[in-house]
């Protein structure tokens, strides 16, 4: 031990605490980064023997202080949690949406919803009957008709472009995270590189595990990180990302919807691993949500709205074809078309359409201007099998969906800030902490200069001072 | 939590502060709109008997329609019938003249003569429309229900309006129901315009006997028409009556639907004031709690 060795001690703790320095520093300067991991300087002293020998007998009082690696501040399992989390959160907050979408076509209670419509076109029934000579209410009543068919088709077919706009969101979310899964795969080599140079990969990884936040947001993959510092993402039993290769996935119809709602001659469609063709199972987050929207959710609506449909297009010509309109000949006619008994095919039948004095307001065995008939049809609005009936129990079950949706989409919101915010207790950078710590990295920096002066001065006595007899 | 740190501690603020938010945001239009459930999520069953209370309000809207028209017809009916039966006692009154001093043949010629064209303002109060439609007519179709020879042109289909929810009401009688069958054969037995044209020919042939035999049968075509008159007027007030108990169902659905979709304007007002309050709480905590840090307070 030379009288050098207090100096050497002095100056690692010189440069340990500018390296400390810097790293509160570097943590400070990206406090409001997202996905940036605060680090901690970790100090070990320097100098003792790991391993004494059998007759080494030193007094040691080591060698200062080392700089044994700079921690990245990150748990794994809070990781798996937020993920987890944000996956589930991307599925609820997106089927929230599609049901509110969905029920911002059906408004009601309004004066303009289909319910209106419903109630306008049985009156029109009985405003036509009261004075079955009067042309003017006849073409009153196919008018109202009319419009309750069209009203019936604009939200069929405003569902149907829901479903389309929702692919196109799959669409455009699946390519997203194609590039996305390629840049973690190129990140998984850098770091795996780093690692293996003795770099420190840390903002690398920062980097990674933000953008697989993003994935698992759109997807629900779930990761796995591996020894070599790479991380995986699954994804429904397939591998979106292993190390350093990434798989493609590809949004293709099909093929006719399952059951029950094969009936609406829709296709479905389905996100599929581009090499093989296989279909992605068990898929959640955004994407899942907009499947699930395309496949169930929207089917499901239109084909409650087609009964309401059919039923109006069954009771309707029931009724129709046993009375007769005001000319010899207008017997056994449809009102609505009979091809069309769905909500986005109903229509007038030509037997009707443009010609007012062919509905049925006589019943088959009455006289001409018998109206016994067209109050019969006006009456169906009463009925508890009737389509205004269907119609009620649609709204109710779809007020019911859309308000648990908003409930799952409302919890699950609240869970995920809470894990998010518990993850960021442990990666996310305290100011107030940073600055503690750099008061007491200043004030060790200051003590670490001040014991090279104290050292100097007994150094200047030794030498400059001693020795000095007989001169 | 171990350590809080800036982030987490403002992303929980702010999505305390969102919610403040959010809830006044929703006070704020649901006093805007005047309605508690603007669509069927703000609460689904309400919403449901909402709609079933405004199907059966438009219902019943349209049935009040229909009894007005059928008040038309009857009151259409009642006068028409008024009319008959004072033509039908003017008739008597000339048979009973011709009957009871035995006047010279010009006289009898004027009294036929009288007679016959009282049959003819009975042929036109039997064709009484309402726009356009001889209520006297059935269900067929046609402008008249008689036409000027006395002969019916109608059917014996009967005319019915729905005129409240179960309730149906005939608002008028076919021509052979108020003026009799006619019977070619024997027009003495025939309705009344086939039997006034035999009482005139009776006049002018001096025919005592077919002139008090007429009488009788007058009286009962007359008592036949009273039957109607008094049947239609019944049906009438039957009418009114339905429609002052409609109304008042109508103003009870009126309200069941305004409590279940408006909303209670106290009531939202002082929700209102709360949530504001509560807002203006969350942000300014937030604010305080956000500003210090320990750069604050070292050199």
């Amino acid at each position: 031990m030379s009288d050098f060795s207090a100096l050497q001690s002095a100056l690692s703790g010189l440069m340990a605490h500018r390296r400390a320095m810097e790293v509160i520093g570097h943590n400070i300067a990206n406090v409001n980064t997202e996905g940036y991991t605060r680090r901690r300087i970790d100090l070990q002293p320097a100098g003792t023997n790991a391993a004494p020998g059998v007759w080494s007998r030193a007094t040691q009082t080591g060698d200062g202080v080392n700089v044994a690696g700079v921690t990245r501040m990150r748990e794994e399992f809070l990781d798996l949690r937020t993920r987890r989390e944000l996956g589930t959160n991307g599925s609820a907050q997106q089927l929230s949406k599609v049901m509110d979408q969905i029920e911002a076509l059906m408004p009601e209670p309004s004066d303009t919803g289909l319910a209106a419509r419903l109630s306008e076109f049985w009156g029109a029934w009985d405003d036509a009957a009261a004075q079955p000579g009067e042309p003017a209410l006849r073409s009153a009543l196919l008018q109202q008709a009319d419009s309750l068919a069209r009203t019936l088709n604009s939200i069929a077919g405003s569902l149907v472009d829901l479903r389309g706009s929702l692919v196109s969101d799959a669409k455009t979310l699946v390519a997203q995270v194609n590039a996305d899964s390629a840049h973690v795969a190129g990140l998984n080599e850098s770091i795996v590189a780093a690692l293996g140079n003795g770099l420190d990969p840390a903002d690398l990884e920062d980097q990674r595990d933000l953008i697989i936040d993003r994935i698992v947001a759109q997807t629900g993959a779930t990761t796995r990180r591996q020894n070599d510092g790479s991380v995986d993402v699954f994804l429904g039993g397939g591998t979106l990302v292993r190390g350093s290769r990434s798989e493609a996935l590809a949004v293709a119809p099909g093929g006719p919807l399952d059951p029950p709602y094969t009936g609406t001659g829709l296709q479905k469609t389905e996100v599929r691993w581009a090499l093989d063709g296989y279909r992605v199972d068990a898929l959640s987050g955004r994407i899942g949500a907009d499947l699930q929207g395309i496949n169930n959710v929207a089917p499901h609506y239109l084909q409650q709205l087609d009964g309401v449909a059919s039923r109006l297009v069954s009771d309707l010509n029931t009724l129709h074809r046993t009375g007769k309109g005001l000319n010899s000949g207008d017997v056994n006619l449809d009102f609505f078309d009979p091809a069309g008994v769905t909500a986005a095919t109903i229509a007038l039948s030509a037997s009707v359409v443009g010609q007012p004095s062919r509905i049925a307001l006589a019943s088959g065995t009455g006289g001409r201007l018998d109206s016994s008939l067209g109050h019969a049809i006006a009456a169906l609005v009463g009925s508890s099998t009737g389509a205004d009936a269907l119609h009620r129990t649609l709204i109710g079950q779809l007020g019911v969906d859309v308000q648990s949706a908003q409930r799952r989409a409302d919890v699950q919101s609240k869970i995920t800030t809470q894990v998010q915010s518990e993850r960021h207790s442990v990666i996310g950078v305290s100011l107030d902490e940073e600055m503690t710590s750099l008061v007491a990295t200043q004030r060790a920096y200051e003590a670490s200069a001040r014991v090279i002066t104290a050292v100097d001065q007994m150094l200047d006595i030794l030498i400059s001072r001693t020795g000095v007899v007989g001169r | 939590m171990s350590r809080v740190t800036s982030f987490s501690s403002s992303a929980l603020m702010l999505a305390d502060v969102f919610d403040a938010q959010r809830a006044l945001t929703r006070a704020q239009s649901q006093i805007a709109t005047g309605k508690k459930i603007q669509k069927a999520s703000d609460g689904p069953a309400e919403v449901v008997a909402a709609l079933d209370n405004r199907a059966q309000l438009r219902r019943s809207e349209q049935l009040d329609r229909n009894a007005g028209v059928a008040r038309q017809w009857l009151g259409a009916a009642d006068s028409a019938t008024q009319n008959i039966i004072e033509r039908i006692s003017a008739v008597r009154g000339l048979l009973i003249q011709a009957n009871s001093v035995t006047p010279d043949q010009s006289s009898r010629t004027a009294i036929a003569n009288q007679i016959n064209s009282l049959r003819q303002s009975l042929i036109d109060s039997a064709n009484t429309t309402v726009r356009g439609r001889p209520i006297f007519g059935g269900t067929a179709a046609g402008q008249v229900a008689y036409d000027t020879s006395g002969t019916y042109l109608g059917d014996s289909g009967s005319v019915i309006m729905p005129v409240a929810p179960a309730a149906t009401v005939q608002v008028a009688r076919t021509g052979p129901e108020v003026f009799g069958v006619s019977n070619p054969s024997d027009p003495a037995n025939g309705d009344l315009f086939q039997m006034l044209t035999s009482l005139s020919q009776a006049v002018m042939n001096g025919d005592s006997a077919a002139l008090s035999a007429g009488l009788s049968k007058l009286d009962s075509a007359a008592d036949r028409v009273q039957i109607v008159q008094v049947e239609l007027g019944s049906r009438l007030n039957q009418v009114d009556d339905l429609r002052a108990a409609a109304a008042a169902h109508d103003t009870e659905l009126k309200a069941a639907i305004s409590q279940l979709e408006d909303v209670d304007l106290a009531e939202a007002t002082i929700a209102l004031k709360s949530r504001e309050a509560g807002y203006q709480a969350a942000l300014q905590v937030t604010a305080r709690i956000i500003q210090p840090s320990l750069l604050d307070f070292l050199r």
